[in-house]
């Protein structure tokens, strides 16, 4: 019994010295210099087993879905007559939409100052990601990451020596404001809503208005009035619209554009100051 | 030594298949808890060796820590607290009883999500923005997972009995 007790407290003793170590770790911001050669080492085998995992739910969800491979069949032979006579219209819209780019053209670089940056580690359980740049490159705290498509990723809540961590749009902690893209695009009755987080890759509009219509696929971009991000970044396209007599306000449900199997390259903003 | 570090390496590579490979697989955003599958395990399996389970819960824990964005040092304190509980239940309960190994994993893993809630909280000085995952640390979720990694462990002890060499485990 007494070699019990001071067993126990020898490893109470060393719990308790464990969890002041770490407090002071996590006050001093210290994570960092453990976390990050684990990252450069894991970086390749972390890439590998993304792709194992994609292809692998590819195949799961075809399997999955094998009894429906019949009446997928009937349906896919009556869309290809259908198809066949979208492409001559989809011909019309590509020279359209080429046409449109051309004077749309991005231009990201002339708009705002941006640095390269490579996707080192996802964590999708709790929306974050790890980019290769950090302090030493200029990163600093609330510098928006996008695509070189001008899709917004997320922003930086930690900017460690050689890496930082960045937060999701997804995430519940992420809140800014938003604008369908008509609207924001020169349209009438210009307004801004404010989107947050849902995790599970959602973005959702709590306080959209009755009055204003909203429907599936309609695209948002951000609208800059609080400062979070710059304007116009694009954020994700409409799921689901949900109405309710009670409540004054609409809920949209948004699915971002940006995905788990997103290019490695992104982009920081370093000349934008957010609030 | 050597089957110490076989372990770590184990838990190196579970730690990032959970993180990758599983995020494809997660049921409402919760993927199965490999590492902490592991540990259990290796203590189900070697419960005379009780000294050697708290260091590969001290290790697996900060392998953990290094690949989550939760404040550093949550998973090893998480995983230490729930292996001295399962020792604790350990001296109080028939091993050989059918009901063990369910409820003693439920409560592992009861005390793994609490104490994790806990020491986010301690560690990012009670920032409770810190914890704003609402499906992740709900009791909805907390099942899920439950589920999700007892069907888990089900299968790697079946593999494990049937395949490995004991000696190399133990």
């Amino acid at each position: 019994m007494k070699h019990m007790n001071s067993l126990f407290k020898k490893w109470a003793l060393g719990f308790i010295v464990l969890l002041i170590v770490l407090f002071l770790i996590n006050l001093a911001h210290g994570s960092s210099l453990l976390r990050e050669p684990f990252y450069i080492i894991s970086s390749p085998i972390e890439k590998l087993l993304i792709i194992a995992g994609e292809k692998s739910s590819d195949f799961l969800g075809s399997l999955f879905n094998f009894r429906d491979l019949a009446l997928e069949e009937k349906k896919l032979a009556s869309e290809n007559q259908k198809l066949l006579s979208e492409i001559a219209q989809m011909k019309y819209l590509k020279d359209e939409n080429e046409t449109l780019k051309a004077a749309l053209s991005l231009k990201l670089q002339e708009k705002f100052k941006l640095l390269l940056c490579e996707a080192l580690s996802w964590d999708f359980q709790h929306n974050t990601l790890f980019i290769s740049k950090g302090s030493n490159d200029g990163v600093l705290e609330n510098m928006p990451l996008i695509t070189g498509n001008k899709v917004l990723v997320g922003k930086v809540v930690h900017a460690y020596r050689n890496s930082s961590q960045v937060q999701l749009i997804s995430s519940p902690k992420a809140k800014f404001d938003v604008s369908p893209l008509s609207i924001a695009n020169g349209g009438e009755n210009k307004f801004y809503t404010l989107a947050q987080g849902g995790g599970e890759n959602k973005i959702i509009l709590n306080f959209y208005p009755l009055n204003k219509e909203v429907k599936a696929n309609d695209v948002f971009v951000t609208s800059c009035v609080n400062k979070n991000f710059p304007k116009s970044l694009l954020v994700g396209r409409v799921e689901n619209v949900v109405k309710n007599d009670i409540n004054p306000y609409q809920k949209v449900i948004i699915k971002p554009f940006f995905k788990k199997d997103m290019p490695e390259f992104l982009f920081l903003i370093t000349n934008f100051n957010s609030l | 030594m050597r089957k110490f570090l076989f372990l770590l390496v184990i838990s190196y590579f579970l730690a990032l298949i959970e993180k990758t490979f599983f995020a494809y697989f997660t049921i409402r955003g919760i993927a199965p808890d490999l590492v902490l599958g592991l540990v259990y395990l290796y203590y189900f399996l070697t419960s005379k060796r009780e000294n050697i389970t708290v260091y590969l819960a001290f290790f697996a824990g900060f392998i953990l820590d290094v690949f989550s964005s939760l404040p550093f040092g949550v998973w090893t304190t998480s995983l230490l607290v729930s292996v001295l509980v399962l020792s604790v239940l350990n001296s109080h309960f028939d091993k050989t009883n059918p009901f063990f190994i369910p409820i003693s994993f439920f409560i592992f893993l009861g005390v793994y999500k609490v104490s994790s809630v806990m020491l986010t909280l301690f560690f990012s000085l009670f920032n409770l923005s810190s914890v704003a995952l609402p499906f992740y640390f709900s009791l909805l979720g907390f099942i899920v997972e439950y589920i999700y990694s007892f069907v888990f462990l089900f299968i790697c002890s079946l593999i494990i009995k049937k395949y490995v060499r004991r000696k190399i485990f133990l």
